[in-house]
């Protein structure tokens, strides 16, 4: 849990402050002199809470929990430390995947949900700071086109990207074989197939769920 | 307590390791497997426990059909197996004495104060008592393996599986792990299977010594028999003679 989840949250509230505030600035750009200037809180909202806050982290996490799963798994594959886990009566799969797969898959929504957070949040700060935007007229557009469902679908996704992210890792790290390169192959692919399952997984999500 | 084996083939591929393997180790015995890097020795004894299965063929230990056995019951026979690993296999983000425990740990009813006793005379058994609070990471060769070997007794075993136990290490600490391998079957009364290829140390404990060849145990006997065996594959290896072992290929 810890390290899936809680050591993964300073890498995921980095990317979403940074999206926010590069959401908000864009909106403004957008909308100035067309649209009302109070919409950036809804472009900011919609925008992170729906696909950015969940898929960036996604993917920032499958580089970071994918890799470090699929690099320590194919480690202890190629060094015979699972077979010597199978040799004392233990299930390698019980013992080493599951919970990595569990804690992905509750971890996951927790991160997301602290990204959604700084997200909104930087994106007020960038209104308040540079867009001439007062508190009211932020939260008035936030609050515009803002669902609750937008919310558990965010944590939907965001659990089977957990579920994504530690089972591939954990695949291609049961998987390694030769010594060094192989572990460097399995991470690799670990990671890329991760990040395009997320991409896969994230609009078979909008096309059945919204 | 035996290990038989009969008939085992076993291929990665389209490379075959095993062709029609057998050999029998007896109660209490030690015998060694030698044979050339790659001829499959260690595959042997990954097919013991079942953490590889052959293509066919049977393994039978304790007069158990391995093949056969539930998961639960295979993972009751790897608890009554002790396996040392040819690099120790040590789980390097545990202590030493972490390491010794995790087999301890599926042994149902154990309390902590009889696991701590059966850690403490695992690692004295191979002189490593004052190690066990260290990292694999800060062990010498010689120590890690004897960790490895720490934690395999620590179970108990009816049954000693060695990997290479004395490859990579100088010729003292090969001489004390060769004392320990001898030991254990003293003390432990353990039918113990050896892969190596250091013809030595093989017949320094060995009772007897199996040479396999392409997949197939070519001679099989006692120390004394393995060395007077005409077959000059046989001889080739023992006394280390590649113009014996080429000319008859």
């Amino acid at each position: 849990m810890s390290a899936v989840g809680v050591a993964s949250v300073p890498i995921a509230l980095f990317i979403a402050a940074f999206t926010g505030i590069v959401l908000a600035i864009q909106a403004s750009y957008t909308f100035t002199g067309t649209v009302p200037l109070y919409f950036v809180g809804a472009l900011v909202g919609k925008t992170i809470i729906l696909e950015l806050g969940p898929v960036l982290t996604g993917l920032a996490l499958s580089g970071r929990v994918g890799a470090n799963i699929a690099a320590e798994l194919g480690t202890m594959r190629v060094t015979e430390q699972i077979d010597a886990l199978e040799s004392l009566g233990y299930d390698p799969i019980a013992y080493l995947v599951v919970p990595r797969m569990l804690a992905g898959f509750l971890m996951f929504p927790v991160v997301v949900a602290l990204a959604i957070t700084m997200g909104i949040a930087a994106g007020w700060a960038t209104s308040l700071s540079l867009l001439d935007l007062s508190t009211p007229q932020f939260v008035r557009g936030l609050r515009l086109f803002f669902l609750s469902w937008d919310v558990q679908f965010a944590l939907i996704k965001s659990a089977t990207f957990g579920l994504t992210v530690t089972g591939v890792g954990a695949f291609f790290g049961f998987t390694t074989t030769g010594g060094a390169q192989g572990v460097g192959i399995a991470t690799t692919r670990a990671v890329v197939i991760s990040s395009m399952a997320i991409l896969a997984l994230d609009a078979f999500w909008a096309a059945t769920l919204l | 307590m035996s290990i038989r084996m009969e008939g085992v083939h076993k291929a990665y591929g389209d490379k075959v390791v095993l062709r029609g393997f057998d050999l029998e180790v007896h109660d209490g015995e030690i015998v060694s497997i030698i044979g050339a890097s790659g001829s499959g020795k260690s595959t042997t004894l990954k097919l013991v426990i079942r953490l590889i299965d052959p293509d066919s063929g049977h393994i039978f230990v304790g007069g158990h059909d391995v093949a056969r056995l539930s998961d639960d019951e295979l993972f009751d026979l790897r608890r009554r197996v002790g396996f040392v690993f040819q690099f120790a296999a040590l789980f390097d983000s545990m202590t030493i004495r972490e390491n010794v425990e995790m087999g301890l740990r599926r042994i149902p009813g154990m309390t902590p104060e009889e696991m701590a006793d059966r850690v403490r005379e695992a690692l004295e058994r191979v002189d490593l008592a004052g190690a066990g609070e260290r990292m694999p990471s800060e062990l010498s060769g010689g120590m890690r393996k004897r960790a490895g070997l720490a934690r395999a007794v620590a179970l108990r075993p009816g049954y000693l599986l060695y990997d290479e136990p004395t490859t990579g290490l100088d010729p003292i600490t090969v001489r004390r792990v060769d004392d320990l391998i001898a030991r254990m079957r003293d003390d432990l009364g353990a039918t113990s299977l050896v892969i190596t290829h250091d013809i030595e140390s093989a017949c320094r404990i060995s009772d007897r010594i199996a040479m396999l060849h392409e997949g197939r145990i070519r001679a099989v006997g006692t120390v004394d028999e393995i060395r007077a065996h005409p077959d000059p594959i046989v001889r080739g290896f023992m006394e280390g003679r590649p113009e014996l072992w080429e000319s008859a290929q």
